[in-house]
């Protein structure tokens, strides 16, 4: 019917489609689905996104946690609800959110090393393998969380500090980082500053970066 | 005086001729909406005809009653979005080429109206029609597309539409 669109036209007309038709339309040929599914187009849709607000609300008993996006204007009005697909022990920790994913993780209750990287929007997961430091191979812990897109490796990662043992001012912590490319932990204790991570102060990513509250650990303590 | 009038009126003034040769005056306070044509009038082209090879003359019709409603100063926003509503209730592939030429002459909120038109009349539609409107032939195995398709299920859930436009 019509005799040839260039490609930038082509992403004008499919930055403006629901998610579901983009989906759909990956399937119609090969040349479209290399299109949808490159970095380029998904970073270009990204950009073209308003900015939601996410909010999560967990009711009844056992807990059912309900996530849905609302725009951020003076109406709150609603955007889009998500069907949860997760089972947890109580409730998960959202570990963070960074160009629509979430990071959650089943550790509020207990040492459960259920971890998960959520793309709701598409309705896709990745379940994290289980990480090096756990209670297992460690004993009793207490651990730091932090989850962010990393631009110079166009990579996602969680970022895991475990304080393990009594005396935090003993042992510096174990680190250890995921990379969402490679799907594996990797052990990054001798690389990492030997601070003393504060109990009960959840991570912030911001400007591209993770951050905790910490202080210098007392070398005879 | 008269002749510095006179010349006042042919600035103010610019032909636009189409891919037919068809030749449009339009007062160039409406025609610089285009970027392309606000950069030649700039560079002082656009003395005599602007030629616009890529743009027929239905299209270029088109443009030119976008471009003089939407520099209207005498409709208000409310008689803007319904002209805009009713501009694109025409053939989708009257859209496609109208999509091009607001392309092709740099008039962004044309464009946007243009794309997301498309993106309206193509939702929900099935593979099948999609492809005839834009002449592309799936390249996929049925094993191929079955994967993709099985890749992220719930998409592919519900009824579409098999109408042509």
């Amino acid at each position: 019917m019509f005799e040839y669109l260039p490609q930038e036209l082509l992403i004008e007309i499919f930055l403006k489609l629901p998610i579901k038709s983009i989906i759909q339309c990956t399937s119609f040929c090969k040349s479209w689905y290399s299109l949808l599914t490159s970095p380029n187009f998904i970073f270009i849709h990204l950009k073209n996104q308003d900015d939601y607000l996410l909010v999560r609300h967990c009711s009844g008993k056992p807990v059912k946690e309900n996530y849905a996006l609302f725009y951020d204007n003076e109406n709150f009005d609603s955007y889009a609800q998500f069907d949860f697909p997760f089972e947890s022990y109580s409730h998960f920790n959202i570990v963070g959110s960074c160009n629509g994913l979430l990071c959650l993780s089943d550790d509020l209750s207990c040492y459960r090393d259920l971890y998960y990287i959520w793309n709701p929007s598409i309705r896709k997961s990745v379940k994290l393998l289980e990480p090096i430091f756990t209670f297992g191979t460690h004993g009793p812990f207490d651990h730091k969380l932090g989850f962010g897109f990393d631009s110079v490796t166009d990579d996602y990662k969680v970022v895991r500090i475990v304080h393990t043992g009594d005396n935090v001012d003993r042992v510096p912590p174990h680190v250890e980082l995921y990379k969402l490319s490679t799907g594996v932990w990797h052990d990054i204790t001798p690389v990492s500053p030997s601070y003393k991570f504060f109990r009960h102060t959840p991570g912030v990513y911001v400007n591209g970066a993770c951050h905790w509250v910490a202080s210098q650990r007392k070398r005879f303590g | 005086m008269a002749e510095a009038a006179s010349s006042t009126i042919e600035k103010n003034n610019l032909t636009l001729k189409s891919s037919y040769g068809d030749e449009f005056v339009l007062e160039e306070s409406i025609a610089i909406q285009s970027v392309t044509i606000k950069n030649m009038v700039e560079d002082g082209c656009s003395s005599s005809v602007i030629p616009l090879s890529k743009v027929d003359t239905g299209t270029l019709i088109k443009v030119i009653e976008y471009m003089k409603m939407h520099s209207s100063t005498s409709s208000n926003e409310e008689e803007i979005q319904n002209f805009d509503k009713e501009f694109v209730r025409i053939s989708i592939k009257t859209i496609l080429n109208i999509l091009e030429a607001a392309n092709f002459l740099d008039i962004r909120s044309l464009l946007d109206l243009c794309a997301e038109a498309v993106a309206n009349r193509i939702k929900n539609k099935t593979p099948e029609v999609v492809r005839k409107i834009f002449n592309i032939t799936s390249d996929f195995t049925p094993e191929e597309e079955a994967e993709i398709r099985n890749e992220t299920p719930w998409a592919f859930e519900g009824d579409l539409d098999h109408s042509l436009d």
